[in-house]
């Protein structure tokens, strides 16, 4: 049985409803990411799971026990919050120890566990300072000791690393991933950003308007998106979609609008497509940047594409221009690409598609119709 | 030439900080000066006299004065009353900024409060004084005390929720993750978070209720008067004690002045809070 469970899990401010229907399963030991835009209730779910926020439908369990009304105090999870609130009247051992001082542990215990802590985060020197002498990375990281020295059932971050700089929210990401191995912990882990989702999450539950849109492996949910919300909310440039009529050619589909583009496919895939597609039927087609190359020659299968404008990241660059007015990136180089080989702003430049690398999804659910 | 003007700007606001000073200090000034004159010289107007310190003596010494005992009135009811206040108060804020009482309830506490806020007090003085005289409280602590703690109440919920309110929520919603109950939270974060909100308001309260004059002429007697009402007794039938009143006047301006010197900086930022964030 999962870890933690939710079960037709409701949330509504009056009429006004957040959260219409969540089911989700944790197992043990899981990094689970809840990632989605703004206002899509990746929050708010996750502090009807700490019971900072009323349930207003369905039950929560954990590892077999129903939470559903337990109150906060007594649900023995721990959590990160975007702020960190730490408490600034208090030390950073102070701090640590809050939760365990206010169960009445064992003081020699206490004392142990925060070593352990200040040891695991490297706070060293830092434990007799108040907050407010701390750097934000000081900050985080004694915001993460507050729940390791608890030992909770359950470790609950709220987007913990976007007041962070950059580089620093690299190192904090493999920190966390880290801590989460070494202490067997499970978690979950709220953020907007996909790349903290994809490079932590062992799952995935990407969530639109509280709805989850797929839940899976990162792997699954980019090469295999069940959804046209899913293909373009993870990838960065995002994926490149085309609607168009889609007709079957012996080893691929046409998509034809003003101009005809060419998905090169399997014959599975391809067979696949023909049971569910209607000839002459309005598509919607997706196309990672990656997954085009750019063709020797233009031909009848290669799709033009005026260059607008590059993007020279040195492990990869990317040029982009209009087709009609979709915006379209092509990913041209990888390894250390030299800017000199580049195409050029103005010119044009053929494009083909990988085989059985593109999606088809229906214009009027977002459905994928090619898996 | 905005160099010039802002200099003239500058002056501008100079003389007005200044003459505002002047209205203020002025008068406490003549005050202070009087306290150390003879009765005669404040009559005739004198400007400069040889510094004498009978009126001082005869107010602290002399049989016929009460008036340390009025000043230990006077402090007894303030420091009561503003325990009572600042405990009432933070705790009825607390409720109102964090545990989400119905809305109703939390509209007709500060409605309530800002009404109270604005009605003067002699309006309410007539009937507190029939009351407390038919419960038989007339002329004890206890009717002064509750006086000045239900006038002083209002303010100081108002300075305490917005203080409050500049707690964040995420430190009590922290706590409570920690395994703290509401009670707990309130002891173990927001009180000691809050402890230069209720010094400010604290302050506020306690030189309201040391320089009420209205309802303690009213609800005290000889052994309850205070030192504002003690003050005004120096103004008698047959002739003003000028040089008694006025180094009285100085007496009882001394604790609020040392209050106001050590808890000006909270109480600037108490009165900030919730203004500026």
């Amino acid at each position: 049985m999962a870890y933690l469970t939710l079960e037709k899990l409701r949330k509504a401010y009056g009429k006004h409803v957040v959260i219409p229907e969540i089911d989700l399963e944790l197992e043990a030991g899981e990094f689970v990411c809840l990632v989605g835009p703004s206002g899509s209730g990746k929050s708010t779910l996750l502090r009807m799971i700490a019971g900072l926020e009323s349930i207003s439908g369905g039950r929560v369990t954990v590892a077999g026990a129903d939470i559903t009304g337990t109150d906060p105090s007594d649900r023995d999870m721990a959590m990160v919050f975007q702020s960190y609130a730490l408490y600034p009247h208090m030390t950073v051992r102070d701090n640590m120890s809050f939760a365990l001082r206010m169960r009445n542990e064992d003081k020699a215990l206490i004392q142990e566990r925060v070593a352990e802590a200040v040891e695991m985060l490297d706070l060293h020197g830092l434990e007799d300072r108040k907050p407010s002498a701390l750097s934000g990375g000081q900050r985080q990281r004694v915001a993460m000791g507050r729940c390791i020295v608890r030992k909770p059932k359950l470790f609950l971050f709220d987007e913990p690393l976007s007041n962070l700089d950059a580089k620093l929210r690299t190192a904090t990401r493999h920190q966390i991933r880290r801590l989460h191995d070494q202490l067997g912990a499970t978690s979950i882990f709220v953020t907007h950003d996909q790349v903290e989702a994809m490079t932590m999450a062992d799952r995935i539950a990407l969530l639109d308007h509280g709805e989850v849109m797929q839940i899976g492996t990162p792997q699954e949910l980019y090469l295999n998106p069940k959804n046209r919300f899913t293909a373009g909310f993870l990838g960065s440039p995002e994926m490149n979609f085309f609607s168009g009529t889609a007709e079957m050619a012996e080893n691929g589909l046409h998509v034809r609008a003003s101009d005809s583009l060419f998905l090169p496919a399997s014959d599975a895939r391809l067979k696949r497509l023909s049971d569910r597609l209607v000839p002459g039927q309005t598509v919607e087609v997706g196309v990672r940047p990656e997954h085009f190359v750019i063709a020797d020659a233009p031909g009848p299968d290669t799709l033009s594409l005026p260059v607008e404008g590059q993007e020279w990241l040195g492990h990869e660059a990317f040029v982009f221009g209009r087709i009609g007015k979709q915006e379209v990136g092509v990913r041209v180089a990888s390894g250390a690409a030299a800017d000199d080989t580049l195409p050029r702003t103005g010119s044009a430049v053929p494009l083909t598609v990988l085989e059985d690398t593109w999606h088809v999804f229906d214009p009027e659910t977002g459905e994928t119709l090619s898996l | 030439m905005s160099g010039k003007s802002a200099r003239k700007g500058f002056l501008g606001g100079h003389l007005v900080a200044w003459g505002y000073a002047l209205i203020i200090v002025g008068p406490m000034f003549w005050i202070l000066s009087n306290s150390f004159k003879r009765q005669i010289d404040i009559l005739m107007g004198t400007g400069f006299a040889t510094p004498i310190l009978d009126n001082y003596r005869t107010l602290l010494f002399s049989r016929q004065s009460d008036f340390l005992m009025n000043l230990w009135n006077s402090a007894l009811v303030g420091v009561v009353s503003t325990v009572i206040v600042l405990v009432i108060a933070t705790l009825a804020a607390f409720t109102v900024v964090r545990l989400e009482p119905p809305k109703w309830a939390t509209f007709l506490l500060l409605g309530w409060a800002l009404v109270f806020h604005m009605l003067p007090t002699l309006t309410f003085v007539g009937s507190w004084y029939v009351m407390f005289s038919n419960l038989g409280l007339h002329g004890t602590y206890t009717a002064v005390i509750l006086t000045h703690i239900v006038h002083a109440l209002p303010q100081t919920v108002f300075l305490m929720v917005g203080f409050l309110l500049n707690i964040p929520n995420d430190l009590i919603q922290a706590a409570r993750m920690d395994g703290c109950s509401y009670g707990q939270v309130f002891r173990r974060i927001v009180l000691p978070l809050s402890f230069g909100g209720m010094a400010a308001a604290g302050a506020l309260a306690f030189i309201q209720s040391w320089s009420d004059f209205a309802i303690a002429l009213n609800l005290t007697d000889q052994d309850t008067m205070t030192a504002p009402v003690a003050i005004a007794t120096f103004a008698q039938e047959h002739q003003i004690r000028y040089g008694e009143m006025a180094s009285a006047s100085v007496l009882s301006m001394v604790p609020a002045l040392i209050l106001i010197l050590f808890g000006q900086r909270y109480v600037v930022r108490g009165l900030m809070a919730g203004a500026v964030k």
